[in-house]
């Protein structure tokens, strides 16, 4: 039997405007220095999409959406620069939060 | 429950506050942050020194006190309890600072924050936030506290405590 894998999606509001492409690296890196390899291949944290240059969606396994959380809170900087993360709302599904995320720009 | 922070800012508006999840953000104007016990404006003392921390928690102006390096200084918890003022933990204390540093605060933290838990002392957790960058959200405030050893009930009291005195 497969199971069907199930995520969570954290909606993030960075301190200054990113490139969440390019700099996905590079949060991945500092997400791993706090959350350790093994829990961070456990919650495989990826970015998914980008809303406006501040505001983007991580897509973590369930579960470990309070670990990224946490460790999104030390994060201060990304390529050299000091950037800090807000999270702002967690959700089952990423349609929510792009709901959530036009209610901001009203 | 209404979430409250306090920054280390000059100001902090409206807009920023809600869409982090706080009712409201008091700024470094609204409430000093000071080792200066005899201050006529509300403040919050910052000591390690059990004498200057009791004289504090005397004083109506006093809104709470945070121990400097996060010390277990067991009288001054208590003497929060019965004067009904905040005992003070800043979470830029982990988040800004380096490795080293934050493995140490880390630690005293969650041994001042387990005597003041179970002295049933008001806590109130803080970002103190010096710019945009060390903000956090109401959410990541909570898994912080709880990070910290407390429950989930006793993390979102201690959010918005600052509320509750003010």
């Amino acid at each position: 039997m497969i199971l069907k894998r199930k995520y969570r999606y954290v909606l993030v509001l960075a301190s200054g405007d990113i490139d969440a492409a390019s700099a996905g690296n590079s949060i991945g890196a500092e997400l791993m220095r706090f959350m350790g390899e093994l829990e961070y291949s456990e919650a495989n944290p990826r970015i998914v999409a980008q809303y406006t240059p501040r505001l983007f969606v991580i897509k973590v396994n369930r579960g470990f959406e309070d670990r990224l959380v946490l460790s999104l809170s030390f994060v201060k900087h990304v390529q050299g620069r000091a950037i800090g993360f807000s999270t702002l709302k967690t959700s089952g599904t990423i349609k929510s939060l792009l709901l959530y995320a036009q209610k901001m720009k009203d | 429950m209404a979430y409250f922070d306090l920054v280390g800012m000059e100001s902090a508006d409206r807009k920023t506050a809600s869409l982090l999840g706080y009712k409201k953000i008091f700024s470094a104007k609204e409430i000093v942050l000071t080792d200066n016990v005899n201050l006529g404006e509300p403040c919050i003392v910052i000591s390690n020194e059990p004498g200057t921390l009791g004289r504090a928690l005397r004083k109506g102006n006093v809104e709470g006190v945070m121990i400097k390096d996060n010390e277990l200084i067991r009288q001054a918890v208590e003497e929060c309890r019965e004067h009904e003022k905040l005992l003070c933990f800043s979470a830029r204390e982990l988040t800004a600072v380096d490795t080293r540093t934050r493995m140490r605060n880390l630690y005293r933290m969650r041994g001042l924050m387990a005597f003041a838990l179970r002295s049933r002392a008001r806590i109130a957790l803080i970002t103190l936030a010096k710019d945009e960058s060390e903000m956090l959200s109401s959410m990541q405030m909570t898994g912080l506290a709880k990070f910290l050893g407390a429950s989930e009930e006793q993390a979102e009291r201690m959010i918005s405590s600052l509320g509750e005195i003010l």
